[in-house]
């Protein structure tokens, strides 16, 4: 079964001609052009067409093809929107999808198994990524390459060499 | 009505006192800090101060560009988490 990749979250109908509020958790809200086909995670067999999408304050505000009425979207409230993994945007080198790093190994420069990449954190000016180390606790390492020296998706190992405090907190 | 001139910047006594330290001795590690309301100053580029979100430490690695502002700016009291599934992506910086 192919994977499937979260674009964006309908919050609500809006007006009565159909649209409907889009919440993008994309870093890519161009994508929501007409013609774009995105699956609803309550039933991804079923698929929706982009007919128009404008922006409109941090919402997207998007019409499907043959929902032209308020009663119909209602109805779409709170679903998810997804495109298959093959049809994601190509990121610059260096930086990787957040489901692809979420369960690799972390290992210190000398190899020692740390544990894994539980979550990442974006508070700010650089992500955090959170590291669930193999007594269960939870480590917290800034995403700067003063830390993170190599992540390897393919291998699914993140090395990092971190300073006094970062693991042993 | 902002702070008065004569004061100069706030900052945290026992943070400066720890970053001068580590920097005549070369050294670096995380300092631990509550004090979120002090200015970031020069001496702390390079650093990893572990500022308090109300729950945890949330490690700030500071850069030039944050001189001037709080410590507090850099780590939010409130965070959407989000979809772990969405095309969202993430690198070291």
């Amino acid at each position: 079964m192919k994977r499937l990749v979260i674009i964006g979250r309908v919050t609500a109908p809006h007006g009565i001609k159909g649209e409907v509020r889009v919440q993008p958790l994309t870093d890519f809200p161009e994508r929501y052009t007409r013609g774009l086909r995105v699956m609803t995670d309550e039933n991804p067999s079923r698929s929706l067409v982009v007919e128009t999408a404008r922006s409109h304050k941090q919402y997207i505000l998007v019409q499907f093809e043959g929902l032209a009425d308020r009663n119909e979207v209602e109805a779409l409230r709170g679903i998810l929107l997804q495109i298959p993994e093959e049809e994601t945007m190509p990121l610059p080198e260096g930086r990787y999808y957040i489901y692809q790093l979420i369960g690799l190994k972390v290992a210190l420069v000398d190899g020692t198994e740390v544990g894994s990449l539980a979550e990442v954190l974006s508070p700010g000016p650089h992500d955090v990524y959170v590291i669930k180390k193999l007594d269960g606790k939870l480590a917290y390492i800034p995403a700067v390459k003063e830390f993170i020296k190599e992540i390897n998706i393919d291998k699914g190992i993140m090395v990092i060499d971190p300073i006094p405090g970062m693991l042993d907190e | 009505m902002g702070r008065s001139l004569k004061k100069g910047p706030y900052v945290e006594e026992s943070l400066m006192k720890k970053i001068k330290a580590m920097n005549e001795s070369g050294q670096k590690r995380v300092i631990k800090s509550w004090a979120r309301a002090s200015t970031i100053t020069p001496d702390m580029v390079g650093h990893t101060i572990a500022v308090h979100d109300g729950r945890k430490h949330v490690p700030v690695y500071i850069t030039e560009d944050m001189v001037g502002h709080k410590l507090g700016e850099f780590a939010p009291t409130r965070s959407f988490r989000g979809h772990s599934g969405s095309e969202r992506g993430s690198g070291a910086r």
